[in-house]
């Protein structure tokens, strides 16, 4: 065998065959396999009451009460639901009722200031902080509506000090 | 099989394939009085996760001698560390052979057990166990790829120590 050839080398070990246990052994495991204790019946899925009155009392009765109270939630709504005008209806079905015509975003500068950190490495690092304030406006000219929303902004930017 | 098997089916089912039990938990065990203790029990408590259904297959029970082993292994690791390094080697034969044969089983034999443990005991399944690679790996509890994988580098270890016998 000049060159490695599996198949022809694994059959000549598949020649070899594993020696036989000591009969003594294989006596000794046929017989205690034969004399185990009496297995459990093989029956299919063992059988249950219909009704296990413990499991369904303590499942049921949160379950039931759980279920009242979203009945009762449920109902309290359509009731009040209904009571509403028309026109409320409409406002809270969650139909339009801005058509803006004129949209202006903004922003506005507030301060701005310079914090200075270390980095875990013990290197210094600088931030520069600005404060602003952003603002939209959706104007409905046929109403005479104007809404208008403003919001903080706090803008974070790290500058290392070689850059500074 | 109808209703529970007798002694004799038992000792049927243990003539087809005792020998690959006992050979593979010799691959396992650190001697050969260990290794038949843990085919008698991996065999009985095969029987028993196999919900007395019967014999259980093969590969449950090659499975259980593989956990088994590592259970052993475990638990004298700290209480025997001292005689195994004292153990002498395993003085049983692994194969039958005839007079013939005897010189080369031998070489076969010392050179498995020089085998890292991964390779040797992949190449037991396969080769005498008769195990398919998803059956090794599902025995062992590795992916069948790293089974196909160490039985061709432990092939060829193989290969190589048994050079003398096979050129």
């Amino acid at each position: 065998m000049s060159a490695f050839d599996p198949e022809q080398f694994e059959a000549e070990l598949k020649r070899l065959r594993p020696a036989k246990p000591p009969l003594e052994m294989l006596h000794r495991i046929s017989v205690e396999l034969s004399s185990q204790p009496a297995r459990p019946a093989r029956s299919g899925p063992t059988q249950r009451p219909l009704w296990n009155w413990p499991g369904l009392l303590r499942w049921g009765l949160p379950a039931g009460a759980l279920a009242a109270l979203c009945a009762t939630l449920y109902w309290k709504h359509q009731a009040t639901f209904l009571a509403q005008p028309p026109n409320q209806h409409l406002a809270s079905s969650g139909r339009p009722v801005l058509r803006a015509d004129k949209v202006e975003i903004d922003r506005q500068w507030v301060a701005g200031f310079d914090a200075v950190a270390k980095l875990p490495s013990g290197e210094p690092i600088r931030f520069r902080c600005e404060q602003w304030m952003d603002k939209v406006q959706w104007r409905d000219s046929a109403k005479g509506l104007v809404v208008e929303q403003t919001t903080p902004r706090l803008e974070i930017v790290p500058i290392r000090f070689e850059t500074y | 099989m109808d209703g529970w098997p007798t002694q004799q089916e038992w000792q049927a089912w243990l003539d087809d394939h005792g020998r690959k039990f006992l050979f593979f938990a010799r691959q396992k065990a650190r001697s050969d009085a260990d290794a038949q203790d843990l085919m008698q029990e991996a065999i009985i408590e095969a029987a028993r996760r196999n919900a007395w259904q019967g014999p259980p297959a093969p590969a449950l029970v090659f499975a259980t001698i593989h956990r088994r082993a590592i259970d052993w292994a475990r638990r004298e690791d700290r209480r025997a560390a001292r005689e195994w390094a004292a153990s002498e080697p395993q003085p049983g034969f692994w194969f039958d052979s005839s007079v013939e044969d005897r010189e080369r089983a031998t070489l076969i034999q010392e050179a498995m057990e020089k085998l890292p443990p991964i390779y040797r005991e992949v190449i037991a399944l396969k080769l005498w166990g008769g195990l398919t690679f998803a059956e090794i790996a599902e025995s062992l509890d590795i992916p069948a790829n790293t089974a196909a994988s160490r039985y061709r580098y432990g092939l060829e270890e193989l290969r190589k120590l048994t050079k003398a016998v096979f050129t």
